[in-house]
């Protein structure tokens, strides 16, 4: 380390801004407070003002447009852009038929109602259900479910284009700072080869669209934060992660209409009993899985033949390792009751013991 | 008004926006700038401090990225972290060699009292190193604040 306190030159060759170094906030505590005096005053509504002004300038009288998933990330953006802009703001959501419970209600509901955002919803949730028709492979399905995506958001960034005043000039993404970062191991090697991930991407490059991201330099925890400074309801900001293919990957085998129904309720059922058992906020992600296999049991007086549900529920702290969760086993049995009981088509419940790796916390 | 701000030059790290975080966590507002921002732009922008990243490449390679050279005249502290210190040995009149001996992960750094930087701290610390140049030949009034080196202890 060199220091020049005249000319307040001041350099380090180690990384103070990690967690394994010693005492690093320390050293930043005293370039920030007694080196460049400054004062500790911001706050996470300060990075609203700040982010709203910055927006506005980058925007001008431009169109905007989002795909919105009804996750954290792009519900964050969506609420910090329709701040700074308004209606210059289109939002669109894409109903690909393979949503949990209730979900489309959701978001219309909240972005239309509490943010009056400009909010498209395209159903195309038959286009999905007929290209996935017998598509059994994980991969295939991910391939499909990504390509018809684009071709359908594609169409609605012309239709935009067409109704709106201005041009549609930006592409507007929550994507952030990966969390990995933090999960730098200290044998790891060099910062320059840790992997970074991409959000959407794969868009066409003819549409020509500038990307607006506005929570790139946050990580998922302050989205969270500005998320509830926002106005973003505690149960949204706090969602459980939810891919891309949706249920899609969450149904082995085959995905049709009934699998569909049978799972959106098991997994209602699910998170329902972790949310009234205080458990949800506890685990990094929980789900239920539609397994095509048939198994015996005996209802009543009658026998049935009928599909299994597994339960999965896991820890982590940044997805790349996890560990099944040890949830308590009157929370299981409460789940496992309510659905047997509820959901028909399923006469069997397990749940997945496995950790992350070698198993993936989704089963596709 | 803009707010009381740190700026941070991005050389490619990716700890970059670590830094970011840390300074936020510290209540300070911070915001991250390409390399070859302006000092009028950060003047503009309410600069109080400026931190220069850490990056992949050497500073000794060509076209590895530099700042601009006002940012050492405009009278306010800079701070180097790795390559940024590099940056500062080369840019204000010292040399840089790439080290034979490099040096990744936990390393110790002993230090005498005196420092501004490492004011409150205890000697020696434990810190995360990641870089394989080092400086040979300071830049005239710095004085480095380590009488002596330990090797990493890995």
């Amino acid at each position: 380390m060199i220091e020049d306190p005249k000319r307040r030159f001041y350099g380090i060759q180690f990384h103070p801004e990690v967690a394994h170094s010693e005492r690093g906030i320390d050293i930043l505590r005293n370039f920030l407070f007694r080196i460049c005096a400054a004062k500790p005053t911001w706050k996470m509504d300060d990075y609203v003002a700040t982010a709203v002004r910055e927006i506005r300038e980058k925007v001008g009288k431009a169109q905007v447009i989002l795909g919105l998933s009804g996750g954290v990330d792009s519900s964050v953006a969506a609420a910090l852009i329709q701040r700074a802009i308004g209606k210059q703001l289109t939002c669109v959501f894409v109903d690909n038929g393979l949503l949990r419970l209730n979900e489309r209600a959701q978001v219309e509901q909240m972005f239309r109602g509490k943010f009056k955002v400009d909010l498209r919803v395209v159903d195309a949730s038959e286009t999905f259900l007929r290209k996935l028709k017998g598509v059994t492979d994980p991969e295939r399905k991910r391939k499909i479910i990504g390509h018809e995506f684009i071709k359908v958001f594609e169409r609605s960034i012309k239709e935009v284009q067409g109704k709106k005043k201005g041009k549609v000039e930006f592409l507007a993404q929550g994507t952030l700072y990966p969390d990995v970062i933090e999960s730098l191991s200290p044998n790891g090697g060099p910062a320059a080869t840790i992997k970074s991930h991409h959000n959407v991407g794969g868009l066409p490059k003819h549409m020509k669209l500038k990307l607006l991201e506005p929570l790139r330099e946050l990580f998922k925890d302050e989205v969270r934060a500005l998320g509830e400074a926002l106005g973003l309801p505690h149960d949204m900001v706090w969602r459980h992660p939810f891919p891309g293919p949706g249920l899609a990957v969450r149904i082995c085998g085959d995905i049709t209409k009934e699998r569909l129904e049978v799972l959106r309720k098991a997994d209602d059922i699910f998170i329902s009993e972790l949310r009234s058992s205080g458990q949800y906020a506890k685990v990094w992600q929980a789900f239920a899985v539609f397994l095509p296999v048939r198994s015996v049991g005996v209802m009543g007086d009658g026998r049935t033949y009928d599909n299994v549900c597994a339960l999965r529920a896991v820890t982590s702290s940044d997805a790349m390792t996890a560990d099944w969760a040890r949830l308590p086993y009157d929370v299981l049995q409460r789940a496992s009751t309510r659905i047997i009981n509820e959901v028909k088509g399923i006469n069997r419940v397990v749940y997945d013991v496995s950790s992350k790796p070698p198993a993936t916390i989704e089963w596709e | 008004m803009a707010p009381q701000s740190i700026a941070i030059l991005d050389f490619g790290s990716q700890l970059t926006k670590v830094i970011a975080r840390r300074i936020r966590e510290c209540n300070v507002h911070s915001r991250i700038y390409p390399f070859g921002v302006t000092p009028e732009t950060l003047r503009a922008d309410g600069v109080v401090g400026v931190i220069l990243s850490g990056g992949p490449d050497s500073v000794k390679a060509k076209g590895s990225p530099h700042p601009h050279p006002g940012i050492f005249e405009m009278g306010l502290p800079v701070l180097g972290i790795c390559y940024g210190v590099q940056l500062m040995g080369q840019m204000l009149g010292g040399n840089v060699a790439s080290s034979s001996h490099r040096e990744y992960g936990h390393g110790t750094l002993s230090f005498r009292k005196g420092s501004q930087l490492l004011q409150g701290l205890k000697s020696p610390l434990r810190i995360w190193n990641s870089h394989g140049d080092k400086i040979t030949r300071l830049p005239r009034a710095s004085r480095p604040w380590l009488p002596r080196r330990i090797p990493s202890a890995q």
